[in-house]
């Protein structure tokens, strides 16, 4: 019996900007549906914390019930917590009419317009039950307000719910309930969860050094991003290196954290934390070389193709996107820090293969797996 | 001789003339429809249209030319003094209010509070009629219309019009702004159809509120007897009257379900002959009848006398509407289409900006219906939100630039890092079935097939044994 043939892989996650709301970074050595499974489970699977269910006592503003109900459940929650509790539906301590500490949070809002002044009702006027659990604006003003080197945020006035006249009032009680983004999209942490294929871009250098300046820099401006550039003031070529850019990497702290998540898959991903910033070279290449900028800002919109053959110059440049490495961008809406959102998504893609291991392991799988092994 | 003229016939004629728009002149066998319009007051944009309708020159019997076709006929129908009118600046100037008299404008006022009661108090006095009825602000909110929708997070047009801005159209949201792809996409999107975000539905997108009424009369019969409202007995089982307050009445902002009791009404057995003093009753409670499963809400409840006098109740019945398969949406130029299917958003194709669009459009919509307006507001609407200004749509811009031709258009398209053209590359983790991979077999995209069911799927090795043309797992165990 022959060895069988593996097709594990060994990701590798390189982070390059990292933000409470936001992170940037590279995912490479691995295939496309991987990439596409992790976004798909930022999006809609990993689980926060959401109004769900609104008793509404008073309600004499403008708005109806429903639409206050609704605009409530869109206000983001803090959700740290969010992987540790239980969805209602599984909640076996309560019946899920928000009882209990394991599936809910309770909120109240309380407010009477006395005024002749417009009152503006807004996410800071929900009262919670909960200590770890309120609106992000205001979790967000918290922090602030504690870190003295902040800049003052005092005129923020949070999310609005509606606005009351003189003599009207809101008084309901809400409860918020663990779910995801596949069920509603007040559960999904994500504001954007987006990837692209790193594109490899080849210039032709001996075509492009028939161009005339004119010619060159009508088809640099021809791509609607700025990705390709004209470096004017160099003269020596540059030999080996990669045409047209170098990065310079200024590397803080290579911090190669070992964070195994191990995939039942078992693909391991080694994080390493990296600060970059793009420097363009300004050491020697051609006269008036052009260069590429910044290739992570081609669209494949193949402008500069077209306008390449419009020239009469077809295969000045290629570009290709690199089938296995992907640029991600991430953007919570605050519920839980975008980096606790990527880890959570692995923790979530996990449980998810770890079910159809033990889907495999039990049933109809079992000829099938019979003949994976070698049926010898 | 005044005795035998009919001193009124004139009158009459063009009193019926003027009611049914019919004009009938018997000695010539004229018989014209539509001399008269309806002048609907119902809402502005309702009004402004019956004002701007326009009806062909020639009779409709005709043979005329296809629907769809342009009568010459109406060229320069609209003139400066229609626009004129229209726009009347000083009409909506601040701090004023317009005293309107059966649709019509009268003039203005400052204080309409007290022009009201002033009004009133003449009424009072006798001087005007009794059944003049005076308001202060009368909405679509205080009335009772039969059916009222209302979309719930309207939003000014990104792209607009002169004409549009005269009419005030833009301050008036009745539309929304959508994120469009106009692209092929699983195959539930022919024929007009579009495919919708379910997480722009559950953000919000096209959310609408329909009000409804229902009416219930308490009547009163020939022989003085009358129906009867009692207070219920909430502890019946099955009854169906949770919602109903003390009065037997159905109580404002109460979900209301298929079957609930609106009210607690009661008839008597005998409404012919005038009996007994005992009226015997039997129950006839007026049930609210809707679709099951959907949770509609009582949003008012008005107790009013008709025209014979009787009470009448009626309720005004709220439900909020998400988009959902069969609802139909259109553009502003016509292209109509229903909704085909709901797809999540991670199943959405989105661009590597992180933009996903609301709503997908077949682009089969386009070359046939020649919508050029509808092409000019999509990179319109697009280049207005990079550059966060509302654009003109119109045909030609303008060569003042107050208006903008699609090449400005496309200018701040590619200023803000997209194509010139509108186009956008975006991702999609679209499947490849059966019938797609059938019309590639047919279509002959070897490459094509190849890649998507052998490289972009699993692959696979096995051991083989060449001479015997069979997989190793297909052997007999030894």
């Amino acid at each position: 019996m022959a060895e069988r043939v593996s097709y594990q892989r060994f990701p590798k996650v390189r982070i390059r900007e990292l933000k409470d709301d936001y992170v940037k970074f590279e995912l490479r050595e691995t295939d496309p549906s991987i990439a596409n499974a992790l976004r798909r489970v930022m999006l809609a699977e990993v689980p926060t914390l959401a109004i769900d269910l609104v008793e509404i006592e008073v309600n004499s503003s403008v708005l109806n019930d429903e639409f206050i109900a609704h605009r409530l459940g869109l206000i983001p929650l803090t959700s740290d917590d969010a992987m540790g509790m239980r969805f209602s539906r599984d909640c076996d301590s309560c019946d899920g009419d928000g009882q209990c500490d394991y599936c809910s949070v309770e909120f109240h809002l309380n407010v009477r317009c006395d005024s002749d002044q417009t009152l503006d009702v807004t996410s800071a006027d929900l009262r919670s039950t909960s200590p770890t659990v309120c609106p992000v604006d205001v979790a967000h003003r918290v922090l602030a307000s504690a870190d003295p080197n902040s800049y003052d945020s005092s005129d923020q006035r949070g999310i609005l719910i509606v606005k009351l006249r003189r003599g009207q009032e809101l008084r309901l009680r809400a409860i918020a309930r663990k779910g995801i983004g596949k069920d509603h999209a007040k559960w999904s942490p994500a504001a954007t969860v987006t990837f692209l294929y790193e594109p490899q871009i080849h210039i032709n250098e001996e075509l492009m050094e028939t161009l005339t300046l004119e010619e060159k820099r009508a088809w640099v401006e021809s791509s609607p991003t700025r990705v390709f550039g004209i470096d004017p003031n160099t003269q020596q070529d540059f030999g080996e290196m990669f045409v047209g850019y170098n990065l310079i990497w200024a590397v803080y702290g290579c911090l190669w954290v070992p964070l195994t998540i191990l995939c039942a898959a078992e693909f391991c991903f080694a994080i390493a934390m990296m600060l970059n910033c793009l420097q363009l070279n300004e050491l020697a290449l051609h006269n008036n070389e052009v260069v590429v900028v910044d290739p992570e800002a081609y669209t494949y919109d193949e402008e500069v193709i077209k306008k390449a053959e419009a020239m009469g110059k077809p295969g000045l440049v290629e570009i290709y996107p690199k089938e296995d490495s992907f640029i991600f961008t991430v953007e919570s809406t605050g519920a839980i820090r975008a980096s606790q959102l990527v880890s959570n998504a692995l923790e979530v893609l996990r449980q998810k293969l770890d079910a159809v291991r033990l889907q495999e392991d039990e049933s109809d799988f079992g000829e099938l797996s019979a003949h994976l092994h070698g049926g010898g | 001789m005044a005795l035998y003229i009919k001193q009124d016939h004139i009158t009459n004629g063009l009193e019926k003339s003027i009611a049914t728009g019919n004009w009938d002149v018997k000695r010539f066998k004229m018989h014209r429809k539509g001399v008269s319009q309806v002048l609907s007051r119902l809402s502005f944009i309702g009004a402004l249209g019956s004002m701007t309708r326009i009806s062909p020159q020639f009779e409709k019997t005709r043979k005329v030319s296809g629907p769809r076709a342009l009568q010459p006929s109406q060229c320069h129908s609209l003139g400066v003094e229609d626009l004129a009118l229209l726009s009347a600046e000083e009409l909506h100037a601040p701090g004023s209010f317009l005293v309107i008299f059966n649709g019509l404008i009268l003039g203005k006022h400052r204080q309409p509070q007290r022009f009201a009661s002033a009004m009133r108090k003449l009424r009072r006095s006798g001087k005007i009629g009794e059944f003049v009825s005076i308001f202060v602000n009368e909405k679509q909110l205080s009335r009772a219309d039969t059916l009222l929708y209302l979309l719930v997070y309207p939003q000014r047009p990104l792209l607009t019009t002169k004409s549009i801005e005269l009419v005030g159209y833009d301050k008036l949201g009745a539309g929304q702004n959508a994120t469009v792809a106009v692209m092929s996409y699983s195959g539930y999107d022919i024929e007009d159809a579009i495919v919708m975000n379910k997480s722009s539905l559950d953000r919000g997108f096209g959310r609408c509120v329909a009000m409804k009424k229902y009416t219930v009369i308490k009547e009163t019969y020939t022989n003085g007897t009358s129906d009867a409202i009692l207070r219920p007995n909430k502890e019946k089982v099955g009854s169906n009257m949770q919602i109903l307050d003390d009065d037997g009445i159905a109580a404002p902002g109460e979900i209301v379900r298929n079957h609930d009791v609106l009210v607690n009404k009661f008839t008597p057995r005998n409404t012919r002959d005038r009996g007994s003093r005992d009226i015997d009753y039997k129950e006839a409670p007026s049930k609210y009848k809707g679709p099951e499963g959907e949770t509609t809400v009582i949003d008012r409840v008005i107790l009013s006398s008709d025209t014979n006098d009787k009470l009448s109740i009626k309720f005004i019945v709220r439900h909020t509407r998400r988009p959902e398969v069969g609802d139909k949406f259109s553009s502003r130029h016509g292209q109509k289409g229903v909704c085909g299917t709901i797809v999540q958003q991670e199943d959405f194709p989105f661009s590597e900006r992180g933009i996903c669009p609301d709503l997908i459009m077949n682009p089969h919509g386009f070359p046939s219906r020649m919508t050029v307006g509808k092409m000019i507001e999509l990179l319109g609407g697009k280049a207005g939100v990079s550059c966060g200004r509302f654009h003109y749509g119109s045909a030609f811009g303008e060569p003042s630039g107050h208006a903008d031709k699609v090449e400005d258009i496309s200018y701040t398209l590619v200023k803000h890092g997209f194509s010139y053209s509108g186009k956008d590359f975006i991702y999609s983790g679209l499947r490849l079935g059966e019938m797609e991979r059938d019309c590639l077999i047919a279509y002959g995209a070897s490459m094509m097939i190849f890649e998507r069911l052998m490289l972009s799927s699993d692959p696979y090795q096995v051991q083989a044994f060449l001479s015997w043309n069979k997989n190793a797992y297909d052997m007999p165990k030894k």
